[in-house]
């Protein structure tokens, strides 16, 4: 008998650790399927879009907590720098600064760049969650349209890449911590993650924003500012967008159209991954699911298989992951609701 | 019961009264401003040829437009349109290739549209998951299977099918384009359907409300389940109709579809949400669009706007018409 519990509670232990036994088993298989998987390098790059794949994850979980979403979470961020890059050189232009040199290389000025960028994506967010506040129309469509309206607005700014060859970038996103294999941006990954875990959990923040999801009219009659309380859930998921977009720049010392390619997806199914949903999950799966994603991408980038059927199986995750999700709760209101 | 209420206006203008307030007369408005400002601004698009090129693309987005509407009027959301366009054109061409015969491709094609439906039919109404999240899935996999099909490379060799070259480069006595009078006959078919037919009705009131509906005795799953397979052999002519005008047809051929057709929807007075909407109003919604990026694009605003402007059209619509429905509320209750 005592065997039996002892099973169930490991059993029982797994399943709500899931994000965490996944990573452990695909660190294992990724070791099998390749020798050079276990590379400081590999385990760097491995840390870096993490961090990335994390942060852009937690922007969209925060919006999902509130039952919005954003789309344009991708074209944001390629679009965040590109704005910054562009208002960067007009300032400099004007002060006589040489900051893009050939209009495809940036060679100074990545501080102010950094700060444009993170003032410009809080901006947008800022503004995305006042015409979805003040108007009422579903997050979906507005998102959806401004989706393209970013692509667009992205290649109109820089017709071609920006090479960016300011030394100062390389602290985020190529320099590890010491002589380690951790990169310096997988500390401010953790640093922002657990902050943003502990708001969650303790402070009002994270109750009003749990208490809008569950149901925003209570929250209302209750003397909730729902208004106030999602716009500032916009802003705080434009500051992790931010910043993921300056990592992902500064780690492939560029800034194109293409930086936010396929992130609203990843973003998604990430969340799904972690379970989130209005009201639903926490923040510190999410940062687990990003880990166990981006070894499952990786597995299969350096297990040579082709782009298509990577394309067929990153699809079939999401629905998957519904479709189990969709399970597990009829399983516990059956079990629990009667 | 009508007998009953009072009503003193003679039969024209009730009816003038009922045109009046309704959506395609606004975007009928909508349309004659934009020719209007166009003539001024940019004369050029008065030309034949650019009202060709104009009724053909107009053609393609009206056609994933009268998908994308219908699957909104019934309450669902498809992402995967754009993919489905591109995955039947492969298909298609691969059959044409394979086999050299018109009618077994378009058998095929329509076969394997349904299919893709009845796929994120399955996915979104049986399994009831999110059709958002559902369908971003599926349209990722749809992807996946038409680069796996076509090796990612583009197709070429199928010059010979009448299908793809009827559709793609016909027009009837060079003023209007083969594919245009296909979305019409399509827009004319499906109109009936919601219409004429128990079916429609039945449409309708499940984007309304489907949980009334049920219990009214509507089976609103079947209803939303074939509402899919619909969209998905709506818009699959769309891959013979761009193929054969480029004579190439590869991965990318739909992509952005899913964007174009809500956008149209949406113009067209169809209510994002479900139960609103009329065939009629994305017909002249998708004209109104084609019109308003081809006047656009000639002020000489240069190719890489016109995404940015697709996407910019769709969310001030969305404002607009919201704005006009929160007045029409006002009105009314006042």
């Amino acid at each position: 008998m005592e065997n039996k519990t002892a099973l169930r509670n490991i059993a029982h232990l797994f399943s709500q650790n899931y994000l965490i036994v996944g990573s452990v088993l695909l660190l294992l298989i990724g070791t099998f399927v390749h020798s050079g998987f276990l590379s400081s390098t590999n385990l760097a790059s491995f840390l870096t879009f993490t961090s990335i794949y994390g942060l852009v994850a937690i922007s969209q979980a925060i919006l999902r907590l509130v039952d919005d979403i954003n789309l344009a979470i991708g074209s944001e961020m390629a679009v965040c720098p590109i704005i910054g890059v562009t208002v960067a050189d007009l300032i400099g232009d004007s002060l006589g600064m040489n900051i893009v040199s050939g209009s495809t290389r940036l060679v100074s000025g990545w501080l102010l760049i950094c700060v444009i960028s993170m003032v410009v994506s809080v901006v947008l967010n800022l503004l995305i969650g006042l015409i979805r506040v003040k108007t009422g129309i579903n997050s979906f469509i507005l998102t959806l349209g401004l989706m393209y309206f970013f692509d667009g607005l992205g290649t109109l700014l820089i017709p071609y890449d920006i090479q960016v060859r300011d030394k100062a970038s390389d602290w985020l996103g190529v320099t590890n911590v010491g002589s380690s294999f951790i990169p310096n941006c997988f500390v401010v990954f953790l640093a922002m993650g657990l902050i943003i875990v502990f708001l969650m959990a303790k402070t009002t923040f994270g109750k009003r924003i749990y208490a809008i999801g569950n149901n925003e009219k209570a929250a209302i009659y209750s003397g909730i500012n729902s208004d106030k309380w999602r716009l500032i859930a916009f802003a705080v998921s434009g500051v992790f967008l931010g910043v993921a977009s300056l990592v992902m720049v500064s780690r492939l010392r560029a800034v194109a159209t293409s930086n936010g390619n396929n992130m609203m997806f990843y973003a998604i199914v990430i969340s799904i991954l972690a379970g989130i949903g209005s009201n639903r999950g926490s923040l510190d799966k999410v940062m687990w699911g990003a880990c166990c994603f981006y070894l499952f991408i990786n597995i299969m980038k350096i297990g040579g298989l082709m782009s298509w059927y990577q394309n067929i199986v990153l699809g079939v995750i999401p629905i998957a992951a519904l479709i189990i999700q969709k399970l597990s709760d009829r399983r516990f209101a059956a079990k629990y609701v009667r | 019961m009508d007998n009953l209420s009072i009503n003193n206006k003679s039969g024209a203008a009730r009816w003038w009264s009922r045109v009046r307030t309704s959506n395609e007369f606004v975007l009928l408005l909508i349309l004659a401003a934009i020719l209007i400002v166009g003539a001024f601004v940019t004369p050029r698009m008065y030309s034949a040829g650019n009202f060709y090129s104009v009724m053909r693309t107009a053609s393609y987005g009206g056609l994933a437009g009268l998908a994308e509407g219908m699957i909104l009027m019934a309450g669902k959301f498809d992402m995967s349109i754009g993919s489905i366009i591109s995955f039947c054109s492969i298909v298609a061409a691969e059959t044409y290739i394979a086999t050299q015969s018109d009618l077994l491709m378009v058998l095929v094609t329509i076969a394997v549209a349904a299919a893709l439906g009845a796929f994120n039919g399955l996915v979104v109404v049986k399994f009831q998951l999110p059709n958002f999240l559902a369908t971003l899935g599926t349209a990722t996999i749809f992807k996946g299977l038409a680069s796996l099909l076509s090796g990612d490379r583009a197709i070429t060799t199928f010059t010979g099918s009448w299908v793809f070259n009827f559709l793609g480069k016909s027009s009837f006595a060079d003023i209007i384009p083969a594919s245009a009078l296909f979305f019409l006959l399509v827009a004319v078919i499906l109109g009936l359907l919601l219409r004429k037919t128990s079916f429609g009705k039945m449409l309708y009131s499940t984007g309304a409300n489907p949980r009334a509906a049920w219990i009214s005795g509507i089976d609103s799953t079947k209803i939303q389940f074939w509402v899919y397979i619909i969209g998905a052999i709506v818009v699959a002519p769309v891959g013979f109709m761009i193929g054969g005008q480029a004579v190439e047809v590869n991965v990318n051929v739909g992509t952005g579809y899913e964007l174009t057709g809500t956008a149209i929807a949406v113009l067209g007075g169809v209510l994002f949400g479900g139960g609103k909407g009329s065939i009629l109003g994305v017909v002249i919604g998708a004209f109104t669009f084609q019109i308003l990026v081809n006047e656009l694009l000639l002020t000489g605003l240069g190719t890489y706007v016109e995404q940015a402007l697709k996407g910019i059209l769709l969310v001030v619509i969305v404002i607009i018409y919201n704005y006009i429905d929160i007045r029409r509320e006002q009105v009314a209750k006042a």
